[in-house]
Parts: structure tokens; C-alpha cells; sequence
């Protein structure tokens, strides 16, 4: 299957684990939408507005879902949301928070600054779906599932 | 009976009394005139005489607007204010008072005078600004702790679930190690964690344990053992200036020397030229290293609990600085940071632990 054709999925997410239980999660659901993983803060700026090492659109496709952890090193999830949806580019891509705790805090402070919705760890496909769905017109990511 | 008679009879014994407290105490007549005072009035303000006008304290020449004597003598009771006044020669040192003043009455309701009782509480201030501290402090620790003790947690029962799924697969030897490999790395990162709260808790709350330490001795062994560990990182540490003896808590002190260390070469980048100096002139001590330096916002709450600039390993939670930070403070000590990205970074403090009796 040609990744290229499918809609890109952005994980930003420092913890090799949880990258690997997401990855599974996701993969064993049955997606096969292409997931880039990015493991910093600062990095997923830096693709999303490709400078430096993300700089060939090729490599770097526009997400149609970011799946964005709140604690990250270098530049928390926070700041990153609010960088991405105070940007008029950016704005419409749907965010998902990922969030260890399920801190009340955290979350009311990622839907002021405009996450869509959040994930609390570990991510499982059943409920990751069931976000997706409730972004509504992201069915590309569901269209993409393949039968298991 | 508090007359006018009673002010002239000028009782020596309730003086005395006065002149134990910690408060100011200072009679005035209705006139405003200061007419007797006690030793800790005097002590706040050596200028003040009786016989001069109460507001002259202030540096007024007429009675004040907000005279809280002129509020006691209007509703016949007793007035009780916090002030915060502005003191020293630049009057940039706040002093936190309570000022009570009351009416003296004599059997006729004539009001003869006033007592004005001043409580210093800039003790009680900083307690509070302190306690405040602390909790904000609290507050952040725990909220970082539900993260990274949570955090293996999921990981532990994420390849547990793993584990399950691949136990019918006979080919699935590899899952099982890689698995099993993960869950005891995410055991071991929490037994650290839990030992570095636990050390941070014995810092806290233990006593230093004193003694003359011989600094450059100390300090080149430490080196050497630094050298040894980091051999294969072509790491170079230079000792400056002249070490003498010094009053601290060796193991706590070794301890703010290694994670400063631990720090500079962690931070490093992987740099093969790295330079670490341990220095100091006398009164201060420095670590400074060529690495990579903080960013501005790592830099202002370097010393806050949990806060790492980079994503390092399972073992590293952020707290080495934090550390530091109370080991210093606990040697009434300072520390300072000076760090610019790109050209390194400075770690200043000084130790002035109180002499053991």
C-alpha cells in the first residue's frame, strides 16, 4: 500500500513505550493510516512548520489528526497547542491530548486552548475510535481501516 | 486607675514590666506628645523623645491624616490595624506591623491620652510567604509525581497486556524478552524515583552533619572518580583557584558536586570537547561547563522539582537541581545560575552553614 495516499497521523510523544503501546494499539485496531512519531516539543514545531530536517513536504505531509502528549521535553503540549491553534494554518487540524493523569486541570486548560479532545494513557483503539468519530469529519481515518 | 494622675505617677514597676515585651509600647497625652516609651520603641526608633510630637516620628508636622489616636479618641475605643510600612534608607524594606491604639479614659470618660502597642509581624509575614512557597512547591511535586509514577505504570501494563496476547505464540520468545526487559527497566525507574523523593524528604527534614573538610582534597578525589566514569566521553575537568577548609556536610556536598557535574555532561549533547571547571575564589564556588547552555525559560525555574531541559533517560526525573537548590539552602547558602545557549553554562553558590554549639 502506497503510505502516501493515506491521511498522516502526528504522535508527538517523548515516551518509547507509550509509542510503542500507542503504535500497537493503533495498528492492531486495524489502521494503516501513516503514524509519524516526534519525540520533543520543539521538533513538532519544526515539522509542522517545516524547518530544519522536515523541510521536503514529501516527508513531512500535513497530519490530518495530532495525537499530542501534555508533558514533553523542551516545549510542553500546551505551548504546542497553543502555537498550532492560534495559527490560521493550523487551527482546523483536530488535536487530541494525550495525558497520563486525567489531571482535571490539564484538561480544561487543552480545551481553552483549543484541543478537541482528550486521551487518557494508555491509548486504546477502541477509544481512540470513538474520539475520532466525535471529530466527525475525519472518516478518512476510518475508511482506512483494514478488515482484521 | 488611668488618669492623668496615673500618667504623672509615672509606675517604674509597669515600665519595667513594658520594657520585657517585645512590643512597642509608648504612652501619648491628647496633645500627642510621646510621654513615656518602652525599650523596644526606643530600639525601633532611637530618635523618638518624650516631649516630642508623635507624628514628628513620621517626619510630619502636624497630626497625621490617618492618625489612628484621633480614630480612638472619636468612637471612645480601641483601633486595630495592619501597616505595612516602608523602612530603611531607600524605604525599599517593608515592615509588617500591628498597630493597636486605645483611648485612655479616667472615671470621668475623659479621654487623657492613648497607648499605641506595635506588634512586629514581618516574622509572621515571611512565615506565610514561606508556607506559600512550600505549598506551591508541594503542589507541583505532587502533580509531577501522579505523572511519573503513573507514567511506567502504564508502560508496566502495556507489555503486561503484550505479554497475554503473545503467550499462545510459540515464536514469540523475542516479545517475551523484549517485554520482560521493559516492565524491569519501569520497575527500576520507579524504585529511583522513589529513593530520590525519599532523599529529598531526608534533606528536608535531617541535620547536616558538619565538619572541616579539606575542599581540595575532597574535591580532586571526586574528580578523579568523575573521570574514571565518564572516561569513555573524553570528558576534561580543571580544578581553579585556591581550596581551603570548609564547614559542610561532606555528603551532601559531594552530592551538589556530582549532579552539577552529572548535569553538565548529561546536558552536553554527546560533545567530545567537554570542560568541566570546579572553581572558586575563596567565598564562592562554581561548576562551568562549555555544553550547550539553557534556554531562558529552563534557566528561570532551574531549580524547580521535575524539570528537565532535555529528554534524557527513564532514570532522569528532574529533580538533581532541585536538590542542589535545598542542600544549598540548608547550608544557608546561595545559588545562582548563569547559562547562555550556545556558550555554556555556570553554577555559582556559597555555603555559610550556622556553627555547630
Amino acid at each position: 500500500m502506497d503510505y502516501r495516499q493515506l491521511e498522516t497521523i502526528l504522535l508527538v510523544e517523548d515516551n518509547e513505550d507509550h509509542i510503542e503501546h500507542t503504535m500497537d494499539a493503533l495498528h492492531e485496531g486495524g489502521l494503516v493510516n501513516k503514524i509519524i512519531v516526534i519525540k520533543d516539543g520543539k521538533s513538532a514545531l519544526d515539522y509542522m512548520y517545516r524547518r530544519g530536517e522536515y523541510q521536503d513536504p514529501k516527508q513531512s505531509p500535513r497530519p490530518c489528526l495530532i495525537l499530542l502528549d501534555v508533558k514533553l521535553p523542551k516545549m510542553s503540549g500546551f505551548e504546542i497547542l497553543e502555537t498550532l491553534k492560534t495559527d490560521s494554518e493550523f487551527k482546523v487540524i483536530p488535536v487530541i491530548l494525550l495525558t497520563t493523569t486525567g489531571n482535571k486541570e490539564d484538561i480544561d486548560r487543552g480545551a481553552r486552548l483549543g484541543a478537541n479532545d482528550y486521551i487518557v494513557k494508555p491509548v486504546e483503539f477502541d477509544n481512540f475510535m470513538h474520539k475520532v468519530k466525535g471529530l466527525g469529519k475525519y472518516w478518512a481515518l476510518i475508511s482506512n481501516l483494514t478488515d482484521t | 486607675m488611668i488618669d492623668e494622675d496615673f500618667l504623672k505617677r509615672q509606675p517604674e514597676q509597669l515600665l519595667q514590666s513594658l520594657n520585657l515585651l517585645p512590643q512597642e509600647v509608648v504612652f501619648i497625652r491628647k496633645d500627642y506628645t510621646i510621654f513615656r516609651m518602652n525599650t523596644a520603641k526606643i530600639k525601633q526608633h532611637p530618635k523618638l523623645r518624650p516631649g516630642m510630637k508623635c507624628y514628628e516620628a513620621f517626619g510630619f508636622h502636624n497630626v497625621c491624616d490617618f492618625c489612628l489616636a484621633g480614630q480612638a479618641e472619636k468612637i471612645g475605643s480601641y483601633i486595630k490595624n495592619p501597616v505595612c510600612v516602608m523602612t530603611g534608607k531607600k524605604k525599599n524594606k517593608p515592615r509588617h506591623i500591628n498597630i493597636i491604639i486605645n483611648a485612655l479614659c479616667g472615671p470621668d470618660k475623659q479621654i487623657y491620652g492613648f497607648i499605641e502597642i506595635i506588634d512586629n509581624v514581618e516574622a509572621l509575614y515571611q512565615s506565610h510567604d514561606q508556607l506559600e512557597y512550600l505549598n506551591k512547591e508541594y503542589e507541583s511535586v505532587i502533580y509531577a509525581l501522579s505523572h511519573d509514577l503513573r507514567s511506567p505504570l502504564i508502560s508496566i501494563e502495556g507489555f503486561l497486556r503484550k505479554l497475554k496476547k503473545s503467550r499462545q505464540n510459540p515464536d514469540a520468545s523475542d516479545i517475551f524478552d523484549h517485554c520482560l526487559g521493559r516492565i524491569h527497566a519501569n520497575v527500576e525507574a520507579m524504585n529511583n524515583l522513589v529513593n530520590v523523593l525519599l532523599d529529598t524528604s531526608r534533606i528536608i527534614t535531617g541535620k547536616l552533619d558538619l565538619q572541616e573538610v579539606d575542599m581540595e582534597t575532597f574535591l580532586e578525589h571526586l574528580a578523579e572518580d568523575i573521570r574514571i566514569h565518564a572516561a569513555e566521553r573524553n570528558v576534561k575537568i580543571e580544578m581553579k583557584g585556591d581550596f581551603g577548609i570548609e564547614l559542610c556536610d561532606k555528603i551532601r556536598i559531594r552530592q551538589v558536586f556530582s549532579n552539577l557535574i552529572d548535569n553538565a555532561i548529561k546536558h552536553s549533547g554527546g560533545a567530545d570537547n567537554l570542560t568541566i571547571e570546579i572553581g572558586t575564589d575563596g567565598v564562592i564556588y562554581w561548576v562551568k561547563d562549555n555544553g550547550p547552555g539553557m534556554a531562558p525559560e529552563i534557566k528561570n525555574k532551574v531549580f524547580d522539582p521535575f524539570i528537565q531541559s532535555t529528554k534524557t533517560d527513564g532514570n532522569s526525573f528532574g529533580m538533581g537541581m532541585n536538590i542542589v537548590h535545598k542542600i544549598i539552602q540548608k547550608h544557608n547558602g546561595d545559588i545562582w545560575v548563569e547559562s547562555e545557549e550556545g556558550k555554556g553554562t555556570t553554577v555559582y553558590f556559597s555555603l555559610k552553614p550556622e556553627q555547630p554549639e
